[in-house]
């Protein structure tokens, strides 16, 4: 369970590149290594492998040993963790505007029964 | 039924995360933009709304011009409490409120708050956008005090990531 804000700090920090976003979601189709995600995406070994980095200091993606290759692979514990931190952050937010709608709907009752309203 | 299908689809609410310092927040309200100002702003209508959880808010006070300041303290059921406190910066009803809301008054944890209500057939669109120092900073503010949230949403955050690992990417916004 990510329970400290420095992980989330790191892990929304890595998640505010789209270049990030984009090997991660690569990653949710199937590990890969880094030659793999660099082929496609026109951006050199080195610089995807200091995405990689940052992405695995995050705690977002793990490498696998497999004889001489090193595919990386997404870590779906981390990404559940962020999606329930995201989750309820929107939670809260939507019982505020629930509440609103409700506000709203009583004060239209008031200006009704005034009659002030056109 | 139908009041709880038109409120899922008409109203839905749209969280992003743009950039490395934004939360933008879009969500729409059957009632005209001059009704959701009026709650947006009148210090008696603000309490019955702006809270969640079991954390009610318990003072409002809101000096509605620019240079005016506001606070708003909210208090849980074990009688612990935080507040937000800041400047009102621009006031133009009913369209366009910005205010910088400092946490529990800290400067270091101070956020750019700016509210846009547009009309939207008989009612508004409203887009919030939350502007913080650094990402360290935003990811802070969405940690804090959401714990009391986890389990209202666990369950449908797990099927959401067993439908869609990649989503994550999408939530992050692009």
């Amino acid at each position: 369970m990510m329970t400290r804000t420095a992980d989330l700090d790191s892990a929304f920090a890595a998640l505010a590149d789209p270049t990030r976003r984009a090997i991660l979601a690569r990653l949710a189709q199937g590990e890969a290594t880094v030659s793999e995600l660099a082929a496609p995406s026109g951006i050199s070994q080195p610089a995807i492998s200091r995405h990689l980095r940052v992405l695995e200091q995050a705690g977002l993606i793990e490498t696998r040993v497999a004889g001489t290759s090193r595919p990386r692979r997404l870590r779906p514990e981390a990404l559940k963790d962020l999606w329930d931190w995201l989750g309820a952050y929107r939670a809260s937010w939507e019982q505020v505007f629930s509440r609103l709608d409700a506000v709203l709907e009583r004060m239209e009752a008031d200006d009704s029964g005034r009659g002030d309203t056109p | 039924m139908t009041t709880m299908t038109k409120t899922d689809a008409a109203r839905a609410m749209q969280t992003e995360l743009r950039g490395e310092t934004d939360i933008v927040i879009r969500r729409s309200f059957a009632a005209p933009p001059v009704r959701v100002w009026r709650a947006l702003t009148d210090p008696a209508v603000i309490p019955q709304w702006m809270w969640a959880f079991d954390w009610p808010m318990t003072t409002c006070e809101l000096d509605l011009r620019p240079g005016g300041t506001f606070t708003y303290r909210y208090t849980g059921p074990d009688g612990a409490s935080f507040f937000f406190t800041g400047p009102v910066l621009e006031v133009e009803p009913p369209t366009r409120l910005v205010h910088r809301e400092l946490f529990n008054g800290d400067p270091a944890a101070a956020c750019d708050v700016t509210t846009i209500l547009r009309p939207e057939g008989s009612g508004t669109r409203m887009e919030m956008t939350l502007r913080y120092a650094d990402a360290g900073a935003r990811a802070a503010a969405i940690a804090t005090g959401m714990t009391d949230g986890m389990d209202v949403v666990y369950g449908k955050l797990d099927a959401m990531l067993a439908a869609d690992t990649a989503g994550i990417a999408a939530a992050a916004g692009t």
